[in-house]
C-alpha cells in the first residue's frame, strides 16, 4: 500500500528544495545587476556595461529554471494538498495572488525589456528595467515568506466551524505575522550571500585562467563587500530568528537542539546522538548554559524541553538537529571566508593568491547547502503541523491514489535532475566561452554580432 | 452586484487574458517546426515571443493564485481531481519555458538545440490541448463526493465532448499563433503562416458548428442561462462574426485586424462558456454537488481585500505590459538578440 501522505511530502520537499536552488541567486544577482546598470548609466564606464551583460547571461540561465520549477509550487497546493487548500485558502491564497499581481508581472515583463531591448533602449531605461526585475524578485520573496510565516506563526484569522476552515479577519496581521520580517530578512540575506559567493567563485575562475581580468576583479571586489556585510548580518538575524522560534514555537527550537528536559542553564550541544524512542540523547557534548544564553540572553534562563509536549506534537529531532548544525556551520565558514578575502584585499594581495582563488571556487556549494538546510529546519521543524497549531500535515493531503503520486514523483525526479544538469551545463559553457574582448568588439558594431 | 460575482468576472478576465496572450505563444510553439523551416525563421519565431511570453504566462499564475484566494474549494477540487492531467500541463509548461529560453543558448550544440526545439513544441502543444479539455469537463460535469473530492479516474476526463473542446481550444491557439506570426514576420515565413491560418479559420468554422451540436447533446444545461437572458447570445454571435471576418482581413492584408479578430474568437468563446456555466464553476455529475461562486468562495472579507489588491495592481500591470508590447511593436528580427 503506497502512502499518499508520505509520497506527497517527499514530492513537496523535493520540488521545493530544487526550486530553491535557483531562487536565492535570482533575488541576489538581480540586485547586483541593477547596481551595475546604475553605475553604467551614471559613469558610462564600458566595463560596467560588460559586467552587467555577462552576469545577466548567467542570471537568465538560472532564471529560466527558476520560472519553470516555480509553476510547480503554485499548482502543488491544489494538486497534492487539497484539504490544506480548502482549509486555509481563505487566508493563504491572498498572499499568493498578491505575489502574482505585484511581483511576477513586474519581474517577467521587465526582464523581457531588459534582455531583448538592451541595445535599443537608453542606459537610464536599462537601469530602470533592471531595477524593476530586482524589485519584482525581492517582492515575490516577500509575499511567499509572508505566506509561509503565517504557517509558522498564524494570526489574523478565525476558525469557521460551520465551513470547517480558517477565515482571514485581518489582512495586515496575516501578512505581518510575528515571524514575517525576521524570516524575510534571513532569506534575503541568504540570497545576497549566495549571489556574492556565486560572483566571487566565477570571478576566481577567470582570475585563475587569467581571462577577463578587469571584469573579474571589479565584480569580485563588489561581491566581497556585499558577501562580508551580509554574512555577518546573517549571524545576527539568524540569532534573533532562533530567539523568536524559542518564543513562538518552543518545540521547534527544542528539536533543533535535541533538548529533552526543561531546565535552567541549558547547554548548547555541539554533538549528540538523539534517541527518539527513549526521549534522551545517547551521547552529548555541549557548552553549559549556552542555549539558555542564546535563547534568553541569560545563562540561568529556563529552556523548554521536548518532553513538555505530547509525543505526537513533537517535530522529528535527528534530522532537524543535524540540518540546523549544517546550516550554522556553513554560515560560520562563509563569514570566515569573506573575512579572509577582505583581509587579503586590504593587503593588496587578493588576486595573487592562487590557492585562495581555488578555494573560492570550491566554496560555491556552501551557500546552497546553507539555504537548503535552512529550509529543511524551517519546514521539518514545523511538523507535525502544516499550519502550526491549527492544521496537521496528515489532515492537509489530497484525496489521491498512491500510484498517481508515485508516477508524478518519479517524473519530477527525472525532469528536475535534467533541469539541474542543464543549468550547470549551460552555465559552464557560458563561462568557459566568455571573452570580454570579443564582446567588446560586438559593442562597437551591435548589428553584426551576437548580443547577450 | 455581490463580491462573488465581481470575482467571477475578474477570474474570467484573468483566464481570457491568459488565453489571448499566452495563446499565441502556445500556438507558435506547437507549430515551431511547421512554421520555422530555416534556422533564421526559427530565430525570428522565438524573437517574436521572447520579450513577452514570460509575462503572458504570469496571467495563468495569477489566475491560479486568484482562484486559490477567491474560490479555494474550486482550486482544491479541480487541481487534485484532475491530478495527472494537471501534471501533464505542468510538465508541458516546464518544457516550454526551458525550450524557449535555452534554444539559442544551445546553438553550438545541434543535438541539444533540437532537443530544446522539441521541448518547446511538446511543451506548447500539451497545455494548448488540455486547456479546452479541462473546460469541457467543467461544463459536462464531473462526479464528486460530499467532500468535494473528484471520484472518477484520469480516463473519465477523456470524454468525447471534453476532447472536442480540447481540439477547439487547440485550433483557437493555433489560429492565434499564426495570425500573430503573420503580424510579426515577413516573406516566406509570413506566407507560410498565412497558409496555415486560412486552414485554421476554416477548421474553426466547422468546429464551431460541431461544438454547438455537441453542447446540445452532452451539455444541454448550458442553454438555460441563454434562454433566460437572450442578451448572452451576443457572445457566440461575436465568435461567428470574427470567424467570418478573418478571411476578409487576410484578403485586405489587414493583419492586425485579423489577429484581433482571432483574439475575439478566444475571448467570446470563453465568455460563452462563462455565460453558460454561471453561477457554477464546476458542474457536478449530480447537480447538488456543483461548486458555485457562492458555495465555493472565500469570505467576504478576503474577497474585499483581494479586490483592493486587484484594483491597485492590475492597472499598473496593464500599463507596463502595454508599454513593453508597444516597445517591441513591428516585425521581429532573425538576429540573435536576447536569450
Amino acid at each position: 500500500m503506497l502512502d499518499v501522505l508520505l509520497l506527497s511530502r517527499l514530492q513537496f520537499t523535493f520540488t521545493a528544495v530544487v526550486h530553491y536552488i535557483f531562487i536565492p541567486l535570482t533575488i541576489g544577482l538581480a540586485v547586483f545587476i541593477a547596481y551595475m546598470e546604475f553605475r553604467y548609466w551614471r559613469t558610462k564606464d564600458p566595463l560596467y556595461d560588460k559586467m552587467a551583460r555577462f552576469w545577466t547571461k548567467l542570471f537568465l540561465i538560472n532564471f529560466g529554471v527558476g520560472v519553470a520549477t516555480g509553476i510547480t509550487m503554485e499548482f502543488q497546493f491544489g494538486t497534492n494538498w487539497a484539504a490544506y487548500s480548502r482549509f486555509v485558502g481563505d487566508v493563504f491564497g491572498a498572499p499568493l495572488a498578491a505575489e502574482g499581481v505585484f511581483a511576477f508581472f513586474l519581474e517577467s515583463t521587465f526582464i523581457g525589456l531588459l534582455v531583448f531591448g538592451r541595445d535599443k533602449i537608453s542606459k537610464g531605461m536599462r537601469f530602470f528595467a533592471a531595477l524593476m526585475v530586482a524589485v519584482g524578485t525581492s517582492l515575490s520573496g516577500f509575499w511567499i515568506i509572508a505566506a509561509n510565516s503565517w504557517q509558522q506563526t498564524p494570526q489574523g484569522h478565525i476558525i469557521n466551524e460551520e465551513l470547517n476552515r480558517a477565515e482571514m479577519v485581518n489582512f495586515a496581521e496575516v501578512i505581518f505575522n510575528p515571524s514575517t520580517m525576521v524570516r524575510y530578512l534571513h532569506v534575503m540575506e541568504g540570497a545576497f550571500i549566495t549571489a556574492s559567493m556565486f560572483i566571487v567563485a566565477i570571478s576566481a575562475y577567470f582570475i585563475i585562467k587569467k581571462k577577463n581580468m578587469p571584469l573579474a576583479k571589479r565584480s569580485m571586489k563588489m561581491a566581497i563587500v556585499v558577501g562580508l556585510v551580509f554574512s555577518v548580518l546573517q549571524a545576527f538575524s539568524g540569532h534573533s530568528h532562533a530567539q523568536l522560534v524559542g518564543e513562538t514555537q518552543p518545540e521547534k527550537l527544542a528539536a533543533y537542539e535535541a533538548h529533552w528536559e526543561t531546565e535552567a542553564n541549558a547547554p548548547l550541544l555541539l554533538f549528540a546522538i538523539p534517541d527518539m524512542e527513549n526521549e534522551r540523547n545517547r551521547f552529548e557534548f555541549g557548552i553549559p548554559g549556552m542555549l539558555s544564553f542564546l535563547t534568553y540572553d541569560d545563562v540561568n534562563a529556563e529552556v523548554t524541553g521536548l518532553k513538555e509536549f505530547a509525543a505526537e506534537d513533537r517535530p522529528p529531532v535527528i534530522g532537524n538537529f543535524i540540518a540546523f548544525r549544517v546550516m550554522v556551520t556553513a554560515g560560520i565558514i562563509l563569514i570566515g571566508f569573506f573575512m579572509v578575502m577582505a583581509w587579503q584585499w586590504r593587503k593588496g594581495q587578493l588576486f595573487e593568491k592562487e590557492r585562495l582563488m581555488k578555494t573560492a571556487l570550491w566554496m560555491l556549494p556552501l551557500p546552497y547547502i546553507a539555504n537548503t538546510a535552512g529550509w529543511i529546519v524551517a519546514e521539518w521543524g514545523r511538523q507535525p503541523w502544516a499550519v502550526f497549531g491549527v492544521l496537521r500535515t496528515e489532515d492537509a493531503v489530497s484525496h489521491l491514489s498512491g500510484v498517481e503520486v508515485l508516477i508524478s514523483l518519479g517524473l519530477f525526479v527525472a525532469i528536475y535532475a535534467f533541469l539541474v544538469w542543464l543549468m550547470v551545463y549551460l552555465m559552464k559553457k557560458e563561462v568557459k566561452k566568455f571573452d570580454m574582448e570579443t564582446s567588446m568588439k560586438h559593442l562597437d558594431h551591435p548589428k553584426e554580432g551576437e548580443s547577450a | 452586484m455581490d463580491l462573488q460575482l465581481i470575482w467571477f468576472i475578474l477570474l474570467a478576465v484573468l483566464i481570457i487574458g491568459y488565453a489571448v496572450l499566452d495563446g499565441f505563444d502556445l500556438g507558435i510553439g506547437t507549430l515551431f517546426y511547421q512554421l520555422g523551416k530555416t534556422e533564421d525563421e526559427k530565430r525570428t519565431l522565438i524573437n517574436s515571443i521572447g520579450p513577452v511570453w514570460d509575462g503572458n504566462e504570469v496571467w495563468l499564475l495569477t489566475g491560479g493564485g486568484a482562484l486559490f484566494a477567491a474560490f479555494p474549494f474550486v482550486y482544491a477540487t479541480v487541481f487534485s481531481g484532475f491530478y495527472l492531467a494537471m501534471m501533464v500541463v505542468l510538465f508541458g509548461l516546464i518544457f516550454r519555458a526551458v525550450g524557449v529560453e535555452y534554444y539559442f543558448k544551445c546553438s553550438d550544440d545541434p543535438p541539444m538545440q533540437r532537443l530544446m526545439g522539441k521541448l518547446f513544441m511538446i511543451g506548447s502543444f500539451l497545455p494548448a490541448l488540455l486547456f479546452g479539455v479541462a473546460m469541457g469537463n467543467l461544463v459536462i460535469g464531473i462526479p464528486m463526493d460530499a467532500n468535494m473530492n473528484y471520484t472518477a479516474t484520469f480516463f473519465h476526463l477523456l470524454h468525447p465532448y471534453a476532447l472536442l473542446l480540447g481540439v477547439i481550444g487547440l485550433v483557437g491557439f493555433l489560429l492565434q499563433g499564426t495570425t500573430y506570426t503573420i503580424l510579426k514576420t515577413e516573406k516566406a515565413l509570413q506566407k507560410r503562416a498565412l497558409k496555415y491560418a486560412k486552414l485554421f479559420v476554416m477548421a474553426m468554422g466547422v468546429l464551431w458548428i460541431l461544438g454547438t451540436v455537441g453542447t446540445l447533446i452532452f451539455a444541454p444545461h448550458m442553454f438555460t442561462n441563454f434562454t433566460n437572458q437572450p442578451i448572452l447570445f451576443v457572445f457566440p454571435l461575436m465568435t461567428v462574426v470574427a470567424i467570418v471576418l478573418i478571411p476578409f482581413f487576410f484578403f485586405q492584408k489587414k493583419y492586425m485586424a485579423a489577429f484581433l479578430a482571432s483574439s475575439v474568437i478566444i475571448t467570446s468563446k470563453l465568455l460563452t462558456l462563462a455565460g453558460g456555466l454561471f453561477p457554477n464553476l464546476v458542474t457536478g455529475a449530480d447537480p447538488a454537488t456543483s461548486l458555485t461562486i457562492y458555495n465555493a468562495s472565500s469570505s467576504d472579507y478576503t474577497l474585499t481585500v483581494m479586490l483592493i489588491i486587484a484594483l491597485i495592481g492590475m492597472p499598473l500591470v496593464i500599463g507596463y505590459t502595454a508599454f513593453v508590447y508597444w516597445h517591441f511593436r513591428g516585425k521581429a528580427s532573425h538576429e540573435r538578440a536576447g536569450y
